[in-house]
């Protein structure tokens, strides 16, 4: 079939051709002719069609086909043989050298895209114009519509001067007289003219030579200095500054030694001036061995008696306000002594007991619970005998006794403290001691105190342990013997220490330490002091060990042992007749008082605890290995297995007997509160304090309430509210502007200063603009 | 106020002429020629004519005619003015006005460029800042967006601001409250209120009197809240409201009944009396408004004004709370403790307290069945409880005849006073003073919570045995009910000395009290918000998983039948799938909603049917039996 249809085609394509000749040559004698009168050619007429067999309407050739491709030296061959068509080759050639082929357009998709893209870029570079201006109202606290407000203000005169620039010729002359000439004074501020400062300027070079060299030489010098400093600085090695520290002090020291042999008076003002110091020192109440004053007195020492004592008062003084401190601790625990318990109950504690709303009831809680539990070990301790005694005979006696108890205790605190006297004061005297030797390596010293240290804690760790057990013997028993008494004491001593007294300790610890140095030829009455304060630690760190012991539940019956009799004046209620009915009265209410009430209540008060506690779950069942029936029990050690136990819950009223708080929460007022913490918080306690005040008209002064709540948009009736247009950004910008003006101002101030050149570049600007303006 | 009024200058007119006068002595040609001229004509003036002395010659003469036609001459003198006396006097008076007006400038630029020696506010000191500093600031401001931060740190400022503008306006509170002290080796103790009243001012004296009433028997008694308006109830009927500082009565009635307590409610227009059957709401005409007959054998009242709650406590053991805004039982628990006469509220949470024979205190809020508090504080019974203004302090007293100080805080005990008699009843003052009764001495002590107290601040004898006793707000005076009378002591600073007007204000209008109660009436606490822990509001509600869960679980849901339903077929093209499911759906839709209806219903009716037949159980003609009291 497809070489028959071939054939066909080849049989009229023939056919074709010859008509085509004849066309042809018909037109080319149409054309001759055409011609004979000098007319142009017919192109048209001349135009040949390559009539190949190949080119068909049913075959057109692909593009790609490299063979069928239509070159141009193909096309233009023909071109090299004739000498004509000067220009037109020319082009060619340029054309070719120049070859680029135009790349395929893009289709019609990836175009839109392009243009999409451009297009928001273009948007957005516009839109963000207005980033600005919506920031700035975004953070406006209040915005008052309409935005744009009319401006007022009056031009004044110098402000029109300013903006004022010559137009008309007139205006430029007169300019050009006022500001063009040199020996006009432009700047009201400077007393000169410029012509004046510069011929000053000129005047001595010699002089100004120098000046320069001296300015050169001290700037190089400086640099120098800061760059050993900066050097010094970085250096991290602590054995370097404090070489360094020590070299200083020993300059000083050299330099006291001078003076006081050839400038008496300069050494007096140095005395003065450490006077003055030391009264600052003293003003801000640190009174520490460490401090640059004391280290200074120390040096001092050597010349003067008085300043040994100085430093000495100075520890003193530390120690009174130490002690003081302690004094209140003690007074916290002895709730028997009513003269210092005010202080502990009013105190600064309570900012302002009588406004509800400002008191922290949390932290107030947390913190009078602590000392409760304090208090309450204490009297554990120290009044158990007095519950055995009888309770209704408590007028004087229980009080006796408590006092008696109170003074032991305080005595025992009073010992303490001379104790730890008598070691700060063997630690002045080490200080001086150690200054006279202080020659000694250092080395040595670190070995030395590693040394102690290691025994230290041995120490402590044994006196701890002794410690326990004394103390456990005197909750067992009450009335003992001296030595036991001493152990309760310490370890009540060591519950109640709070965290300021320790550092205080530790503190005249690292004095007393940095002071001796290695100095342990009289450790005995240091090392009691550390023991002391070793148990402290210890307990510090094993707090959830001792914290069970402390709080045990206080008995209810406690709190009808301590009763404080009121002094009556002469007026008696016509019931009570006589003083002798008193104790009648007392046996009558002690008819009907009942110990039924305590027990009742305690009975309550563990039911109350018991429904709240969540119960074990015991999972235990009969099987492989168990005798089966009925009345056998499962064996403890299954049931024990297979309990899941339940989590102990804290109740508030954990440590206290007598009072019963309901644990269950509040349905109704759950319903008022707040869920989960709204969108930009990041956690409760900051959404907690940020709705922690009122702002109520009844909580807050007029004005304040005003600024609470104030609206964050405001619109006037009957104005119209326009959307925002084109001048709100330009606004903005040209404010900036102004910022940007103003900032180059300056810059181009501060380069005027630096250099004569650019002062020189100026004033020919001036000139110029004078010139100009001439014109 | 004097008015400074000076005359006004009026310049005389004979100044004016000088210039010219007359040469020779005669008239001045022109009709106004006044007599004043005359004066200065020379002639009068005798020998020395003016002016020979100044005016050397004449400088022309000047020609005029007469108004008869008549010529005439006339010689002027020019006067060299800057040689005349009047001349340097007015020069003088010309320089030194010029100077003051340097002066002024002088002292006018002065004060522009003076500074201030104090610039900036008044520096306040911090510890009064602190004081009303509400907790801590908040120190991370950093949230999730910017402009949370930036509102949030916005927010802070301002809160600050309000604490130090409050600090800064105390200095508007400048009254302050006194006290007695006594001499050396005197005591506060025995000044008598005779005494008292002999040395204060009239208007203080009058606040010591003492009504007598012996017929109604032992009065309980109480202020209204901006201490202005006084209720009094006789045990044996008599009712009385009376504006205590006038001595006005406003009505006075014997209810016919036995009256347990007196309260006022929100304000001086209504008070509520707790009788022997009911509880009865009267006007301030006395004229009766309501029976609560929810509120029976009341023994004791306390009205919270912030919540618009009437706490009672019945002879049954039965708590109650009635919103008399709306008139509705908010809620009402019985306590299982036996017969409550003992009871107070605390006035910053508005939790009521209860007192029980079993040496027990209760504590209560609305919204929950059991005590919130239970503490045991005596080893017999509490005859009296009182809360301190703040919350922070409450005194009990029992039958043991002892009085204790509790920490509300921490639970704990204070201090514990024994004391002759057990106080029966106890009030605290808006300073914090405690008053006690026993038997028929009052005792009022000072500062007894923060520190043990010794003797008592002030006492005093009365005839009979106290009944009630209230402190009067705002004023330095205690209210003693008793048997015989109603007697107002003087106690020196025992009121709050400032009042805020816009809080409660002795001082009130009518139009004032209507807008205060309008005011008061919305800004009502729910009942459901009151709680132990005040602040609890606004605490965020921390939830754990199993909480969660539990909440999850208990809400219930109706799982409604299933259901089977088959459309019947249809011919005509009506069963085509489409419309049979259709059909279906819509079926067993309707189906379901009759279901849940009934269901509904039925849970309606039924708890009502259980409701309405709970009066009637027993026999049908018990209703006719003899109730018993």
């Amino acid at each position: 079939m497809a070489l028959e249809s071939d054939q066909w085609e080849s049989l009229a394509a023939e056919s074709d051709e010859e008509d085509l000749a004849d066309d042809r040559k018909h037109n080319q004698l149409l054309d001759a002719i055409s011609a004979l009168d000098g007319k142009k050619k017919n192109s048209l007429s001349q135009r040949t069609v390559i009539n190949s067999g190949k080119i068909s309407e049913f075959q057109f050739s692909s593009v790609a086909d490299a063979v069928t491709k239509v070159k141009l030296h193909e096309l233009v061959g023909s071109l090299k043989e004739t000498t004509e068509h000067g220009t037109l080759k020319q082009q060619l050639s340029v054309i070719q050298k120049h070859k680029q082929t135009v790349s395929t357009p893009l289709p019609k998709h990836e175009k839109a895209k392009i243009s999409r893209t451009t297009a928001y870029e273009a948007t957005t570079h516009d839109l963000s114009k207005w980033e600005p201006t919506v920031k700035e109202n975004r953070k406006a606290e209040q915005l008052q519509f309409p935005l744009h407000k009319q401006d007022f203000s009056v031009v004044t005169t110098d402000q029109l001067v300013q903006r004022f620039q010559p137009r008309t010729p007139l205006e430029m002359a007169v300019a050009a007289l006022l500001h063009g000439s040199e020996n006009v004074v432009q700047d009201n501020s400077k007393e000169l003219t410029l012509a004046e400062q510069r011929a000053l300027a000129a005047m001595d070079i010699q002089k100004a030579k120098e000046r320069r060299m001296e300015l050169m030489k001290h700037r190089a010098l400086l640099s120098y200095k800061e760059l050993k400093a900066k050097r010094q600085k970085k250096i991290k090695s602590k054995r370097f500054h404090r070489i360094l520290k020590k070299e200083k002090l020993k300059d000083e020291k050299r330099l006291l030694e001078t003076l006081q042999k050839e400038d008496p008076e300069s050494f007096l003002e140095k005395i003065t001036q450490w006077e003055k110091d030391r009264v600052q020192e003293r003003m801000s109440l640190r009174h520490r061995g460490g401090t640059k004053f004391a280290k200074r007195q120390m040096i001092y020492a050597k010349f003067d008696e008085k300043a040994r004592q100085e430093v000495q008062d100075m520890l003193q003084k530390s120690r009174e306000i130490t002690q003081k401190l302690a004094a209140t601790e003690s007074s916290d625990e002895e709730s028997d002594s009513g003269d210092l318990e005010p202080q502990q109950a009013g105190g600064s504690a309570f900012v302002d007991s009588r406004n509800p709303w400002m008191s922290r009831p949390n932290v107030l809680i947390k913190l009078k619970q602590g000392i409760g539990h304090l208090e309450e070990n204490n009297a554990e301790n120290v009044g158990h005998s007095l519950i055995v005694d009888d309770v209704m005979d408590n007028k004087n006696d229980d009080k006796g006794m408590s006092i008696i108890g109170g003074n032991t205790s305080t005595d025992l605190q009073h010992q303490k403290n001379d104790d730890s006297d008598d070691d700060s004061d063997n630690a002045i005297d080490g200080i001086f001691d150690k200054l006279k030797e202080s020659k000694e390596p250092e080395t040595e010293v670190k070995t030395n105190r590693k040394q102690i240290r290691l025994k230290q804690v041995r120490k402590r760790k044994k006196s701890h342990k002794s410690d326990e057990k004394l103390a456990a013997e005197a909750v067992v028993k009450t009335s003992e013997s001296g030595k036991s008494e001493e152990g309760m004491v310490d370890s009540d001593d060591s519950l109640c220490e709070e965290p300021s007294k320790k550092r205080s300790l530790e503190d005249m610890d690292a004095l007393i330490n940095e002071a001796l140095g290695q100095s342990t030829n009289e450790p005995a009455p240091k090392k009691k002091q550390r023991k002391r304060h070793k148990t402290k630690h210890f307990q510090s760190g094993n707090h959830q060990q001792s914290k069970p012991k402390a709080d045990t539940n206080i008995d209810p019956k406690k709190l009808f042992t301590v009763d404080v009799n009121l002094r009556q004046s002469s007026s008696k209620p016509d019931v009570v007749v006589n003083e002798e009915d008193d104790d009648q009265l007392v046996n009558i209410a002690e008819a009907f008082a009942s110990d039924d009430v305590i027990e009742e209540f305690a009975a309550e008060k563990s039911d109350a605890v018991r429904s709240g506690q969540p119960q074990d779950i015991c999972l235990a069942l009969p099987g492989w290995g168990d005798w089966g029936g009925a009345g056998l029990s499962i064996s403890k050690r299954k049931k024990k297995r297979f309990t899941i136990k339940a989590p102990v819950v804290q109740r508030k009223d954990q440590f206290l007997g007598h009072v019963i708080i309901n644990e269950k929460k509040n349905d109704a007022l759950k319903k008022h509160q707040v869920e989960t913490i709204p969108f930009p918080y990041c956690n409760t306690d900051q959404f907690e304090k940020s709705i922690r005040a009122p702002i109520g008209r009844t909580w807050n002064p007029a004005g304040v309430f005003k600024q609470l709540v104030k609206p964050k948009v405001v619109t006037h009736l009957g104005k119209i509210i326009t959307p925002m247009d084109q001048s709100a950004i330009s606004k903005h910008e040209t404010g900036d502007a102004e910022g940007k003006t103003e900032s180059e101002e300056t810059e181009s101030k501060q380069s005027n200063r630096k250099t004569g050149k650019s002062r020189m570049k100026t004033n020919k600007k001036h000139k110029g603009q004078g010139k100009y303006s001439k014109k | 106020m004097e008015a400074n009024v000076t005359k006004p200058f009026v310049k005389k007119k004979q100044n004016m002429k000088r210039y010219f006068m007359e040469g020779d002595g005669k008239e001045l040609s022109t009709n106004k020629a006044s007599k004043d001229m005359k004066k200065h004509s020379p002639e009068k003036k005798g020998s020395k004519p003016i002016g020979e002395k100044r005016f050397k010659k004449p400088i022309k003469m000047r020609t005029y005619s007469d108004k008869d036609g008549q010529q005439k001459t006339q010689q002027v003198f020019k006067i060299d003015i800057s040689k005349t006396e009047r001349h340097r006097k007015w020069q003088m008076k010309k320089q030194r006005q010029a100077q003051g007006e340097q002066r002024k400038l002088q002292h006018r630029k002065h004060m522009r460029e003076q500074q201030d020696p104090f610039p900036g506010d008044a520096p306040i000191p911090k510890e009064r800042i602190q004081k009303y500093e509400r907790g801590e600031h908040i120190k991370d401001t950093g949230t999730r967006t910017g402009q949370g931060s930036r509102k949030l740190a916005e927010q802070e400022k301002k809160l600050q601001f309000a604490a130090r503008q409050a600090a800064r306006t105390e200095i508007l509170l400048h009254e302050e409250a006194g006290f007695l002290e006594a001499d050396e080796g005197e005591d506060t103790t025995s000044i008598t209120q005779h005494d008292l009243a002999g040395v204060v001012d009239i208007t203080s004296a009058q606040k010591f009197f003492e009504l007598k009433l012996p017929d109604f028997g032992p009065y309980s008694v109480n202020y209204t809240r901006n201490g202005r308006f006084l209720l009094m109830g006789g045990v044996k009927g008599h009712v009385a409201a009376i504006d205590w500082m006038t001595k006005k009565l406003l009505c006075e009635v014997n209810v016919m009944e036995t009256v347990n307590d007196v309260k006022w409610l929100h304000q001086e227009t209504m008070f509520a009396v707790a009788q022997r059957q009911w509880t009865y709401m009267y006007d301030n005409q006395g004229i009766e408004l309501h029976c609560l007959k929810k509120l029976d054998c009341v023994l004791r009242m306390e009205f919270l004004p912030f919540h618009f709650l009437l706490a009672s406590a019945n002879s049954k053991g039965y708590l109650s709370y009635i919103d008399v805004s709306i008139g509705e039982k908010v809620a009402g628990y019985s306590t299982q403790m036996g017969r409550l006469d003992v009871m107070c509220q605390n006035p910053s949470n508005a939790i009521v307290t209860l007192g029980h024979s079993g040496g027990t205190v209760t504590m209560w809020c609305p919204k929950l069945k059991e005590p919130v508090v239970k503490m045991l504080c005596h080893q017999s019974g509490v005859r009296s409880v009182a809360i301190e203004q703040a919350g922070q302090y409450m005194a009990t007293s029992g039958i043991d005849r002892t009085l204790k100080i509790w920490d509300l805080r921490t639970y704990k005990m204070l201090h514990s006073y024994k004391v002759p008699m057990g106080a029966g009843q106890m009030a605290f003052s808006q300073q914090g003073l405690l008053a006690t009764g026993m038997g028929n001495i009052v005792q009022v002590y000072k500062d007894s919570c923060r520190q043990e107290v010794k003797a008592p601040y002030l006492t005093h004898n009365l005839t009979s045995s106290v009944r009630s006793l209230q402190f009067c707000p705002y004023e330095d005076v205690l209210g003693v009910g008793h048997s015989t009378g109603f007697s107002s002591l003087i106690i020196p600073g025992a009121g709050e000395a400032n009042f805020d007007a816009l809080e409660s204000n002795p001082y009130q209008t009518k139009q004032q009290r209507k807008e205060a109660e309008v005011k008061m009436l919305l800004e009502k606490i729910p009942s459901d918000m009151i709680h132990l822990d005040s602040s609890m509001i606004v605490q965020v509600d921390k939830k754990g998983l199993q909480e969660t869960i539990e909440e999850h679980n208990k809400i219930k849901y109706l799982k409604p039948q299933k259901m089977e339903y088959e459309p019947r077929y249809k011919a005509k093209g009506k069963s085509r799938g489409q419309k049979v499911v259709q059909q279906k759906k819509g079926v067993i839709e309707e189906q379901k909603r009759e279901i849940i209806k009934e269901a509904l219903v039925e849970k309606q009716t039924g708890n009502r049917a259980k409701e309405v037949n709970k009066h009637r159980q027993g026999n049908v003609l018990d209703r006719f039996k003899r109730k018993v009291d």
